[in-house]
């Protein structure tokens, strides 16, 4: 590829590096594995970006590249924070920064504890993608989406129950 | 439970993430380090597979008799 096609990428790239450094955050504890998954990421967009033909939006295909990259990554990965049972999971473990305020650390601690799947499922939800587009990017089918969003709000609500128990 | 309750939250978690930035440097040096093997690299991995197929179709069909 040029010069052109590099200068965009990198303009490309420091655009999106919040969306790439927010996925890479939410599904890896430690700091080595968040930068393997960012290097992972912009070296796949990059292999697949002359294939781009701006048919979908450059967040979706990004979040597509990103996302399938990270999936791939953490089925071989074992270095992650496990997902225990819930009743054994101690909060603490979980790496919150300190200047996160309350609605953040909701969110990290219910996303930490989901399935690697679930979490892509409920960051694209949150991004406002039905679940016909959230099929798309993750290769499901529409009616699995369905099946695991139900589950994950199940999963959610008890989360925040234990939670909610564990702070009285 | 409502995860609408959540987007806030993913918005600003996002906005956090931003001050982590990815250096031009960074860029260049990983797409410059993953370019694509050149090809006669592919060529001979497709002959070698191409060998070991072809051995083992031999074998398996009973043409090589050890």
């Amino acid at each position: 590829m040029n010069l052109t096609s590099k200068t965009e990428f990198i303009k490309l790239i420091k655009e999106y590096q919040r969306l790439i450094n927010s996925l890479c955050n939410i599904y890896f504890a430690s700091e080595e594995d968040r930068k393997d998954s960012r290097q992972d990421i912009i070296l796949q967009l990059w292999q697949a970006y002359p294939s781009f033909r701006n048919e979908a939006k450059i967040s979706t295909w990004i979040y597509k590249v990103a996302l399938n990259t990270i999936l791939s990554k953490t089925r071989k990965d074992k270095r992650r924070i496990s997902t225990d049972s819930l009743s054994s999971y101690d909060f603490s473990k979980i790496a919150i920064p300190v200047f996160a305020d309350d609605e953040v650390q909701h969110l990290q601690q219910a996303i930490n504890l989901l399935q690697d799947l679930d979490k892509a499922i409920v960051i694209l939800y949150l991004e406002g993608y039905s679940h016909r587009e959230i099929a798309a990017t993750l290769f499901l089918t529409e009616t699995n989406i369905s099946t695991r969003f139900s589950r994950i709000k199940i999963q959610l609500q008890k989360i925040f129950k234990a939670k909610q128990n564990e702070s009285r | 439970m409502n995860l609408d309750n959540l987007k806030s939250g993913w918005q600003q978690y996002k906005l956090k993430n931003s001050f982590d930035s990815i250096e031009e440097k960074e860029i260049l040096s990983i797409i410059e380090a993953g370019k694509r093997r050149p090809a006669w690299q592919a060529y001979r991995r497709i002959t070698q597979n191409a060998l070991i197929y072809a051995f083992l179709l031999t074998c398996l069909s009973g043409g090589c008799t050890i």
